[in-house]
């Protein structure tokens, strides 16, 4: 029997096919070579994580891209948040804060989908954090965020 | 100058909306203790100097919707040590055996809350529990960031 390494495919939307490949072989796709280091996603690998832009960035309410869709990943397979050490935390932290600042980022949000995937909604059972930064248009000469509604559940 | 405390832009609701102004007005951060008087939540559990309350605001399709912030000033994640990340993890097992929680999500904004979204810059984490549908699968709740 394979393990477990995804669930949610129907929430899967451009990366199902991904997905279904996954399950079927139960390869976890964040463990693989090709996911942590493809050249063209990688931005920075710190202490046992990496952080990558997102292939499939969640859309923005007005159907754009947000500046940056970021997944802060462990190298190692985490299938719970449980299973986390606090210096862990502490990484991606570091993670966030350095990435703000090569990238210019003035604010944004951090997204983790916790416990039972039937109720998390996960699709990759492997932990991750998604790190989203909207971007920024005028609405009547004032700078504004496009928000972007990250999904739980 | 005051000090931004709250950003009213981005309340979800009128309601919402009025009480923000009113705190920005003052210009108090209504998450410090001092000035804790706005949140008419019971405090659930606290840890050193962190505690769980539920959200006044809560989201929709949420069946739990708390907040877990620390008693301390802080607005940026790269200001939480070790020692916080214990104290944040202590009470999201607490929290998760009190009510039962089998899944949801944790989630934060933090910086410039004219890029993410946020009404209070006291930082804080949102700890997500989505209501059931009758097949038993949850609904879907969305964090909006921005």
């Amino acid at each position: 029997m394979t393990k477990e390494v995804v669930a949610n495919i129907q929430y899967g939307g451009d990366y199902a096919e991904k997905l279904r490949e996954a399950a079927e072989s139960g390869e976890c796709v964040f463990c693989q070579d090709t996911f942590q280091r493809d050249s063209k996603f990688f931005l920075m690998g710190y202490q046992g994580w990496i952080a990558r832009k997102s292939e499939f960035p969640t859309k923005d309410v007005l159907g754009g891209i947000p500046d940056h869709h970021i997944l802060i990943v462990p190298e190692r397979h985490v299938g719970s948040y449980e299973d986390l050490a606090n210096q862990d935390h502490v990484r991606v932290s570091t993670i966030v804060a350095y990435l703000r600042s090569r990238l210019g980022i003035r604010g944004g949000g951090l997204v983790h989908r916790l416990g039972h995937p039937l109720y998390s909604g996960a699709t990759v059972l492997h932990v991750h954090f998604h790190f989203v930064v909207p971007r920024i248009i005028e609405i009547d000469g004032e700078p504004r965020a496009v928000f972007v509604n990250m999904p739980i559940g | 100058m005051k000090k931004k405390v709250v950003d009213p832009t981005y309340a979800k609701s009128k309601n919402y909306s009025r009480v923000i102004n009113k705190i920005a007005e003052e210009g108090m951060c209504p998450f410090c203790p001092e000035n804790f008087k706005y949140h008419k939540k019971p405090i659930l559990k606290k840890r050193t100097d962190w505690f769980v309350t539920e959200s006044t605001w809560p989201y929709k399709n949420t069946r739990h919707h708390f907040l877990v912030m620390t008693m301390k000033h802080m607005e940026e994640l790269s200001e939480l040590s070790a020692k916080d990340w214990e104290s944040i993890h202590w009470l999201i097992r607490w929290a998760t055996k009190e009510y039962k929680i089998r899944g949801g999500g944790l989630a934060m904004r933090f910086g410039d809350t004219s890029h993410t979204g946020a009404t209070v810059c006291h930082l804080h984490m949102h700890l997500i529990v989505p209501e059931l549908k009758k097949n038993g699968r949850a609904k879907i709740v969305n964090f909006p960031i921005g």
